[in-house]
């Protein structure tokens, strides 16, 4: 278990990279003592041999240059977005500042209609109690028959001060 | 992981200093490599071009969010990673009818081919040529983790943790596509390892 373990560990370094001298002299040990693992590794052995001989993609020699141009290009075209426009300062900030801002301009709304439901509310409870100071008003018409009249006594009339002065 | 383990991370570091001299020498470190990944991932040498510079104006307008807590090329063949699957994403919902594949009035005549210019004599570049076609077409045949999965493991300098990291699995499973997508290439170009034909010409 212990010789297949080294094996596949040998195998799969292969993968990655060409096996250092020691590495090799491992793996020839390895195959000499368990020639059945042979096929195996000249079919691993061939595999990597045709991965690293696939020829480079085409790269053009202006690479780099082009590269460069595409980044002055972008930050000529940032440079030139307007400091004063709507967004600008947005689209510079990273997810977390915009989540705060979206949670904070959110809290504010809800907060602020809340405080309209309240206000409409105390508007509302006024109403309910000048309605209900007139329910408290008598039901029988015929009180109020003399209204007027009852409403003039209440009306008292001016002190008469200079008879005031004369009784005294 | 600190800076000086890794030079490209120092390099990075400057990069996100507005030190656009590390930039362009990452770029010409990792060009190459990124063009092979795109290329051989979407399978379009065109594209492939385009898509790298793609990568490395995204890692430059992204160099205030890098960390130095993994290696710069995992970062970055992360975001060629993404990148790729974007892409074939896109191509996914607007398929594109290749230039090289047959048309019904020109079924008589055979594909395009393209001459190697490697110096072999004329049957083992042919063998060689052909090879590379079954290869390319094996392995564009795979399942698309298993495919990068390989294509990751020829970059040396990607341990296997990284390439982990990359794919976004664990160790054990990376390598298990790892190995599944080998056993796949080794299936259908059994003829011609077994001819020797990859001990063919040079590069």
């Amino acid at each position: 278990m212990n010789n297949d373990a080294h094996y596949n560990q040998l195998r799969e370094t292969s993968w990655r990279r060409k096996l250092t001298e020691a590495e090799q002299a491992a793996l020839r040990a390895h195959l000499a003592a368990h020639p059945e693992t042979q096929a195996d590794w000249e079919a691993e052995a061939g595999l990597n041999e045709t991965l690293s001989r696939l020829k480079d993609a085409p790269v053009s020699s202006n690479f780099t240059a082009r590269v460069l141009q595409s980044v002055e290009r972008e930050a000529a075209a940032r440079a030139r977005r307007p400091l004063a426009g709507w967004g600008w300062w947005w689209r510079g900030l990273s997810w977390a500042p915009k989540a705060a801002t979206v949670v904070f301009v959110v809290g504010l709304s809800l907060l602020a209609y809340h405080r309209q439901r309240v206000a409409t509310r105390v508007e509302l409870a006024k109403s309910l109690i000048a309605v209900t100071d007139v329910r408290s008003l008598p039901t029988n018409p015929q009180i109020l028959q003399d209204f007027e009249a009852i409403r003039r006594l209440t009306q008292t009339p001016p002190a008469d001060e200079e008879l005031i002065a004369l009784l005294q | 992981m600190p800076a000086s383990a890794d030079p490209d991370a120092a390099l990075m570091l400057r990069v996100k200093r507005g030190d656009t001299q590390a930039f362009a020498g990452l770029v010409d470190k990792y060009k190459q490599p990124v063009a092979n990944f795109i290329c051989r991932t979407l399978r379009d040498e065109t594209e492939a071009e385009d898509l790298a510079q793609n990568v490395f104006l995204q890692v430059y307008k992204s160099a205030h969010r890098y960390r130095v807590s993994a290696k710069f090329s995992t970062w970055l063949f992360t975001i060629a990673r993404n990148l790729c699957l974007n892409e074939i994403r896109r191509r996914s919902r607007h398929p594109v009818e290749s230039l090289d594949a047959s048309h019904t009035e020109h079924e008589d005549q055979p594909p395009r081919q393209f001459e190697d210019q490697t110096t072999s004599s004329p049957p083992d570049a042919l063998l060689h040529g052909e090879l590379e076609q079954k290869i390319e077409q094996a392995s564009a045949a795979l399942p698309e983790s298993q495919r990068t999965a390989i294509l990751l493991c020829r970059q040396e300098d990607l341990s296997y943790e990284e390439i982990a990291e990359v794919l976004g699995c664990s160790l054990s499973a990376t390598k298990s596509l790892i190995h599944r997508g080998r056993e796949t290439l080794k299936q259908k170009l059994k003829p011609y390892l077994r001819s020797g034909a990859w001990k063919g010409a040079t590069k």
